[in-house]
This record gives structure tokens, sequence and C-alpha cells, in this order.
């Protein structure tokens, strides 16, 4: 597969680390300048290194759940690339394990300040410079939890599901105006957060860490986690002329796991 | 004969008067907490879903009164947002109040029926959360989380005889989101307040043991897809 981001300008939020990391080198390697934030100054650095041709990377702080920040961020972008092309919101994961009546709720409400309401505030304002080419590419990274909801996944699931609907409201909206909006969840990747998972796992059923991990593996087809690289091919498509007629899907790069319709 | 004592928790005029309409007799006795101070309902127990301890107050009037509760149906769709403003201190507010609520209101509703080891509550939200439009994009995203932690807690509130579902609801009048677009419904109209009634009836009732976490699509078939 091909792809030429020559020109191309990305926005990667969570851009330092994992699948954002992974994304950010391969739209480097095909061309395009790219934009990384985090909120750790220091994760970005380490993160600059990483990447070749890094005098085509900009790193830059910011928490996109405050406003002034993910103000910055564009300001930043526009003043040093002039244009934004594609966005990819990328937020941290969000916390497994409390059942109902373990919910934290001031962090349950920053958990939605930080991917919910983050996403809308970095979409508005990349939006706002798309338009004036009518043409960008936005993807929202989601995460399975949207499409299947847990008992233990009472934060990240409704917020997941909420970004959802969102991918769908945002596709309907500005294809008119050639801006394509989808989402994409991966399944159990190997970024080192699910161990926190499997640990649950393995207490409710009474197993061992290793069993409740050979457990899990049985359930996805491919019998393996993912790679944060292959994620970020599946995005490099749908940020790729390749994937002109797409929006308002949302692609599962999870090895088969989910198994409904 | 015990009556079956029901909770319902709306911000919607309509939809009350519905439920008092069809459940307010015979074998149930109904406790109202009205959610929305603006809403300007009447006669039930005002309610602030943003807190804990204001919902726990609520219970326990309902409860000095009732005993103990057997259902539960919550609807709220009263605040409208707009996704273009960049107010998002209101956002925040409105998760507060809408799905946080939501989870606060189940949370300490089914400690109650965690008492009598069963129990069924239904949410509510709309069809057109699957079809969302961005000017609507708030209300619905919030409704499609709702959807998620209503599939979510049932795996867990199962484990103690309470059965948790959720209907979507196509066009119906009272509806806020209802479009109206009868020639796109299969049955070629809208719904009827009693056919809702009906199925949350069906839901509470001890004819249903074996729907868990499902989320059922109340629309003349408008929703055509797996």
């Amino acid at each position: 597969m091909h792809i030429n981001f020559s020109d191309q300008v990305a926005v990667i939020t969570g851009g330092s680390k994992g699948i954002g990391l992974s994304t950010a080198k391969q739209f480097v390697q095909s061309g395009a300048k790219v934009v990384i934030c985090s909120r750790s100054q220091d994760n970005l650095d380490n993160a600059v290194n990483e990447i070749e041709f890094s005098q085509n990377v900009l790193a830059i702080q910011c928490d996109i759940g405050i406003s002034t920040d993910v103000d910055n961020l564009f300001k930043k972008t526009l003043a040093t690339f002039g244009k934004i092309d594609i966005l990819i919101n990328n937020a941290a994961p969000t916390s497994w394990g409390p059942l109902i009546n373990e919910v934290e709720e001031a962090a349950w409400l920053e958990a939605v300040n930080a991917k919910f309401i983050g996403y809308i505030r970095c979409t508005k304002l990349a939006v706002e410079d798309m338009l004036l080419r009518k043409s960008g590419r936005i993807i929202n990274i989601v995460g399975m939890g949207g499409r299947g909801p847990n008992k233990r996944y009472l934060t990240g699931g409704p917020i997941n599901a909420a970004v959802l609907s969102l991918t769908k409201s945002l596709a309907n909206y500005y294809g008119p105006d050639g801006i394509l909006v989808t989402a994409l969840s991966p399944g159990p990747i190997d970024t080192g957060h699910h161990e926190n998972i499997l640990n649950w796992m393995a207490q409710e059923s009474g197993v061992s860490f290793s069993q409740a991990r050979d457990t899990f593996l049985n359930g996805i087809p491919l019998r393996r986690y993912g790679s944060p690289n292959e994620v970020a091919n599946a995005i490099t498509f749908l940020a790729s002329d390749q994937a002109s007629y797409i929006t308002g899907s949302e692609f599962l790069v999870d090895g088969g796991r989910f198994r409904s319709l | 004969m015990h009556k079956k004592h029901l909770v319902i928790a709306t911000d919607n005029e309509f939809f009350k008067n519905h439920f008092r309409d069809f459940f307010d007799q015979g074998n149930y006795e109904v406790s109202y907490f009205d959610l929305n101070v603006e809403a300007n309902l009447t006669d039930g127990i005002l309610v602030d879903s943003k807190s804990t301890a204001n919902i726990q107050n609520a219970i326990k009037q309902a409860f000095l009164q009732r005993g103990t509760v057997d259902a539960f149906v919550i609807y709220s769709n009263f605040i409208h947002l707009d996704y273009f403003s960049n107010n998002y201190e209101a956002l925040m507010e409105y998760w507060d109040y809408k799905v946080l609520g939501c989870l606060r209101l189940i949370r300490e509703i089914a400690e109650n029926m965690k008492n009598n080891n069963n129990g069924s509550i239904v949410n509510i939200i709309n069809l057109q959360s699957r079809f969302p439009e961005l000017d609507d994009a708030i209300a619905l995203s919030a409704d499609m989380a709702i959807l998620n932690l209503s599939k979510g807690v049932a795996a867990d509130l199962i484990d103690y005889g309470i059965k948790c579902n959720s209907i979507s609801l196509g066009d119906f009048e009272f509806n806020k989101f209802n479009k109206n677009e009868k020639e796109l419904i299969p049955a070629k109209r809208l719904g009827q307040p009693i056919e809702l009634m009906h199925l949350i009836n069906f839901l509470f009732s001890a004819d249903n043991e074996y729907l868990v976490g499902e989320n059922i699509n109340l629309d003349g078939g408008y929703s055509r897809q797996l």
C-alpha cells in the first residue's frame, strides 16, 4: 500500500506513545508534516527522538481537557504549517475496573472532559480550517467498549459509545463539505494497558494471570494481541486518498474479537 | 394483595402523564421523581440527579410511603444543548445531569432492589441516537452513552435478580426527537403512548425473566439494520 501524504498536515492528539506514536511515524514516513501533542513534555521529547525526519514534527504540550491548551495547539499548528488536513483524535484510555457502586464520580466526569469533550474541542478547531479548503479527514479513536458494554467499563464504555454517535453526526453534517469523519476502535493491543484488565479477569475467575491471558487470547480468532503498528496501518489508510468514500463508519481493528453483527 | 411500587424519574411531562394514566391504578403504586425544576413538573418529588445525597433523600421519602421498589423507569430529554456552542462547562453539567445522573439513580434504586433480590429497571432513550444529526448530537450521543451504561450494568445487577433493559423510542408525539417521518415507518404511523406503556409493563412483569441488558426498538419498524 503506497500512501503519499506530501503537503499534508496532520494533528495527532495523544501522539507521544502507543498507537498515536506509531501513527505519527507512519504519517511522517509518508511525507506528512505532523503535530503531536501530549500532557507530558518528557514523553513528547522521547517521541520526537524516535521519529525519523523529525524536522517534519512539531511537538506541543497540551491537555485536550483544557480549552486554552487546545486553542494554543491549533494556533501553533497553523502558525507553523499553515493548515490542517488530518485530525486524529486519540485520547488516553479510560479506567477499567469499577462496578456501578464503585465508580468515582469526579474521575468519571473528568474522563468525559478529557475524551468526549476533548474530541469536540479539537474537532471544532480543525473543522474551521478544513472548511476553507472543503477537504479534511477526522479519525476518532474510540475503543471496543463503545460497542461492547462491560460492567467493569462504566466510564470508558459510555464515553466511547457517545463518541461513536458523535462520529456519525459529524460525518452526516460535514460530508457535503468534503470532510470525512470515521471512527476506529482498536481491540486488545499490546501497549501494556491490557494487563490491568487481565488482572481483573484473573481475580473474578479465580485463575492465574497467565490462565486468564490464555483464555482471553483464545477468544480472539487471531489468538494474539494486535500491535500499535497494525492499528496505525488502518488509521493511515483511513486518512489517505484510498479511503475517499468512507465516512461515518467504524473500523474495528480487533483480530476478529467482536463477533456480533 | 401486594401492590407493585414503581418509581419513574423523568423531566418529560407528557411521558409522566401517560405513565400516570396507565400505571397509577389497580395493582401499582407509583412514586414520581421530577428531574428538572425548569420542566415545571408537578406533584412529584423534585430530584437533583447531579447529587447522590439528594437522590438518596428522595428515595427515603418515596420508600417511607411505599416500602420497597419493584421497578424503575428513567426518561430524560428536557434539556437541549447546541453542538455549536462552545460552552463546555454547560456540556459537562449536562453529562453530570443526564448520563452520570442516570448512573446515580440506577445505583441508588438498585441498592433497594437488592434487598428483595428482585427488580426491573428500564432506561428509555431515543431511537434517533442511531441516526444522529449534528444539531441534536449532544443529546443523542448522551443517549448512546446511556444505552451502553444500561447494557454494562445489566451484567452486574442480574446477579441480584435485577433486570436492566432499555427501549429506543421511535417517532412518538411526545418524543422531542420525533421526526414525524410516517412514510419511512413501515407501520405508516407514529407510536401510541399506550404501546410504550405495554412494553414497559411487560419488561416490569414476571413474564419477563430472560430479557437482560436488551435494547428494544419501539419504532414501527423504522430501524431496519441488524
